[in-house]
């Protein structure tokens, strides 16, 4: 009995190390994967004109953005769609592991899409482009930090409560 | 029959508060809107044909200045500008830069603002101060006396003249309908060159009129390439296009009789004495290029026809 009490005390600690260090490492790809998104949409509305909801649906369809969740919850069929944008973000920041900060950012990229000239949008892009780069930065250096920590953590916890058993 | 064209999809881009006052206008307020004139910090303009009146939140209109008028804020505005284009405004900068967007249901909308100009053209407008919205209407049937006079054995070509707001593009639509549907000796293929996209009112590629069967579009086009572009490809029985009257449009219009095709055309004037000071009209009118002038009545009766003259005999049928 005690012997799986302690097999079972030291996965649950390794697991929950894990899944902490996971939450760093998901969030280093959803800023990775909002990188490409606002890329490919600088190159939708530069080069295609295409429309917002357009722009959308092949954001939705790309392999390339399957952390960003949100997308998929966007209803392209709605008239307004940076509200849309809006909601669907707001339902998502849990499930993408994302801070408040990088809300923000996400948010803020669902007003500049669409609202202005080719020119004001591909320049208000830049600056959301320049402080994502900022976020991934920060966010690798937590994950390279923190992220092997954690997972010692866990494990080095599993194994003391299966100390204190023994 | 004329008949207004659905508000509702205009209504949706609208703030709440605004589409609902506009909800409650009368019948007879909502056939006779013209336009509806929006600012920035001001109060909400309704015209009905001469007269201009403000909005109140209950869906009255007033020609006096009270305290329950519905106004808009530069937010409402921008929200309003965004919406109209859907959300896109990057996809509507050719329009834009023209000074109109069309929405949905054919309506027109007037952009005011900032003009942004680049290697001397217009490239955009910023700063939304104020939007004007043109009423589509539809009237069917405005040409049918036309059909019965000077259209019914064959086409022939004509221009017709009037005075802002007095139908030319609304009896020219209906001509386009009425050939493209076979009215006049069988279907018609007719060739339609909308420089400021008032004929069709093109709405994500798709006309918001009924155009008939054989009508192609060429949409936002200059009529220099547009009828060049017609006469190689589209062989039209007749070429449709809106406001003549500069130097180029007199080789544009020779070069298209001498090609056969037949010309439908509109310019502005009230009367035919001011027709005639008009040199470049004179010139095409001299050369034959038009058989028939249609004169319309500067009446609120929208395309009322007030003369039509036959240009050889110069006799009024």
């Amino acid at each position: 009995m005690r012997l799986i009490i302690c097999v079972i005390s030291i996965f649950l600690g390794s697991f929950i190390g894990m899944y902490k260090s996971n939450f760093l490492k998901d969030r280093v790809i959803c800023l990775q994967q909002i990188l490409v998104m606002i890329e490919k949409m600088q190159t939708y509305i530069k080069y295609e004109r295409l429309q917002t909801s357009g722009i959308i649906k092949n954001l939705i369809n790309d392999n390339n953005l399957s952390h960003l969740y949100f997308l998929n919850d966007i209803d392209i069929n709605k008239k307004n769609l940076p509200k849309e944008w809006e909601k669907a973000v707001d339902k998502n920041k849990a499930k993408m592991n994302l801070n408040k900060n990088d809300v923000t950012l996400l948010l803020r990229i669902g007003q500049i899409l669409g609202a202005s000239d080719v020119q004001t949008q591909i320049s208000q892009f830049e600056t959301v482009n320049i402080l994502t780069m900022d976020y991934i930065k920060e966010a690798q250096k937590n994950y390279n930090e923190n992220g092997k920590l954690y997972r010692s953590l866990g494990v080095l916890g599993g194994v003391f409560v299966a100390i204190l058993f023994v | 029959m004329c008949s207004i064209k659905k508000l509702d999809d205009m209504f949706l881009c609208f703030p709440k508060f605004l589409s609902q006052s506009m909800e409650k206008l009368s019948y007879s307020d909502r056939n006779n809107l013209k336009e509806i004139r929006l600012y920035a910090n001001k109060n909400i303009i309704l015209c009905f044909g001469n007269e201009n009146k403000f909005l109140k939140v209950n869906g009255q209109v007033t020609s006096n200045e009270e305290d329950d008028l519905v106004k808009l804020t530069q937010f409402d505005i921008d929200e309003i500008f965004k919406a109209f284009c859907d959300y896109s405004v990057h996809s509507y900068l050719e329009e834009i830069s023209k000074g109109f967007i069309t929405i949905k249901g054919g309506h027109r909308v007037g952009v005011y603002g900032t003009v942004v100009i680049e290697d001397n053209k217009i490239t955009s407008i910023k700063e939304i101060s104020s939007l004007n919205i043109r009423v589509a209407r539809e009237v069917s049937g405005c040409s049918d006396f036309l059909f019965e006079r000077i259209f019914f054995s064959k086409p022939v070509s004509t221009l017709i003249v009037g005075v802002p707001n007095s139908g030319k593009t609304t009896i020219l639509r209906d001509i386009v309908k009425n050939f493209s549907k076979g009215k006049s000796s069988g279907i018609k293929k007719v060739s339609v060159i909308d420089e400021r996209g008032e004929i069709t009112s093109m709405y994500a590629g798709e006309s918001q009129n009924d155009l008939g069967y054989a009508t192609d579009v060429y949409n936002l086009c200059p009529k220099e390439i547009g009828i060049e572009m017609a006469l190689r490809a589209g062989s039209p029985d007749i070429i449709v296009c809106d406001e003549i009257g500069s130097d180029d449009d007199v080789d544009l219009m020779l070069k298209t009789m001498l090609s056969g095709v037949k010309v439908v055309a509109t310019t502005h004037a009230g009367t035919l004495q001011e027709l005639m000071s008009k040199t470049n009209i004179m010139r095409m009118l001299s050369n034959n290029v038009f058989e028939k002038i249609v004169l319309l009545d500067n009446t609120d009766n929208i395309g009322h026809i007030q003369k039509i003259i036959d240009v050889k005999s110069e006799v009024l049928i």
